[in-house]
């Protein structure tokens, strides 16, 4: 699948909680570049392609990045017991009845969104990839020196 | 009119156990090949599968239906039309093949369409844009297992459905795995087939993908479903309207 270059746009809104409780809106990352990413854990290119983000979060470590992992139409313990496999250090986010994802009309897991400092989105990817070699890290790169 | 290859009857593997392996010549040219599982009673499935092709599990499935007494026609249209899985082929077969195979079917036995995924567009196009006085069927039940109806589905647009025409006089059961992105937009789906005239009734299947009858890799729970596949369409399908 290929990336999707969109006209910058608002995105629609994203405040929920993550699995630690600590609440989060898309809209307080301005100034960050900012990888959205629509997961299930019974997807399996979702499964497929968490290893990379986390190495992208690794390799952006020291940079205005943030990755916002929201878990989809699936419960707590779901999304938990999978993560014991794949323990990661970005934020994974919750929304069990799917209300942020009809928002954002996503219509396959995983899709992904790259939003600007700005807070607009640039880019969607209907599809896994891997994040920290090819496309996906080269474009937020050139949106990290905008 | 409805032609069939040979000499005037289907051609059958006869001197073989299991199921009829037939070919019906429709109106495009094409030959349509099915198995024919047959039954006694009176209701006949007419069982196609998705566009990622047949699977052993389906025609187990059907044989069982078979021994319950319904008879099964199973359909692989990536293999009549070598679409090899592809979508848009799906959606571009004709409908009067389809026609064709349902007026044919109806003559005989009280029909119920079974589709699965993008196979749905194809049956649910030839019901749609069927016209009075060309032998529409005034009724017809679908059984749809996560249909793919989609003419648009980009991310941050609304979704657009495909236009079957008129699907009055037509009672739609579809089933929706839960562990699917298609879940969230059920009810939109649902909208869009009562705005063409349809009866809809949806049903979420707990725990289960999409597929999940034919996946490489399953979890427990989706092999014993997939091999229960012929329980689980059975208890759906709609009581009444036998000949």
């Amino acid at each position: 699948m290929e990336f999707r270059k969109m006209e910058p746009v608002a995105p629609p809104a994203l405040a929920t909680r993550d699995l630690n409780g600590m609440a989060h809106d898309l809209s307080a990352y301005k100034g960050r570049v900012v990888l959205v990413n629509f997961w299930a854990s019974w997807c399996p290119p979702c499964r497929k392609e968490m290893p990379s983000m986390q190495r992208l979060m690794q390799k952006m470590a020291d940079k205005p990045f943030t990755i916002l992992a929201m878990d989809t139409g699936e419960s707590r313990e779901e999304a938990e017991a999978f993560l014991k496999s794949m323990p990661v250090d970005f934020p994974v986010l919750l929304d069990p009845e799917s209300i942020v994802a009809k928002h954002w009309k996503v219509f396959a897991m995983p899709t992904s969104f790259l939003v600007d400092k700005l807070g607009r989105i640039r880019y969607v990817l209907p599809g896994g990839t891997e994040w920290d070699d090819g496309d996906g890290i080269k474009l937020i790169l050139e949106m990290l020196n905008e | 009119m409805l032609l069939i290859s040979g000499s005037g009857s289907a051609q059958a593997a006869a001197s073989l156990p299991g199921p009829d392996h037939l070919h019906l010549a429709v109106p495009s040219g094409e030959q349509l090949d099915y198995l024919r599982y047959p039954a006694k009673g009176k209701r006949l499935l007419i069982w196609v599968s998705s566009e990622r092709g047949q699977a052993e599990t389906e025609r187990s499935a059907a044989r069982e239906l078979a021994k319950r007494g319904i008879e099964v026609w199973l359909l692989d249209l990536n293999f009549s039309y070598f679409l090899n899985g592809d979508r848009k082929g799906f959606d571009q077969i004709p409908a009067i093949d389809l026609q064709t195979l349902l007026q044919d079917a109806s003559k005989k036995k009280g029909v119920v369409a079974f589709a699965m995924g993008r196979a749905a567009v194809p049956i649910l196009k030839a019901f749609g844009s069927w016209k009075a006085g060309e032998g529409r069927l005034g009724h017809l039940d679908f059984v749809l297992m996560h249909p793919n109806l989609y003419e648009d589905a980009e991310a941050l647009q609304e979704p657009r459905y495909i236009d079957f025409g008129n699907l009055k006089g037509a009672r739609l059961l579809i089933l929706q795995p839960r562990r699917s992105a298609g879940v969230v937009w059920l009810d939109h789906q649902r909208d869009a087939l009562q705005a063409q005239g349809a009866v809809v009734r949806n049903e979420i299947l707990e725990r289960l993908r999409e597929g999940f009858w034919e996946r490489q890799e399953t979890t427990d729970y989706e092999t014993e479903m997939g091999q229960h596949l012929a329980d689980l369409v059975w208890d759906r399908l709609p009581k009444g309207r036998e000949k």
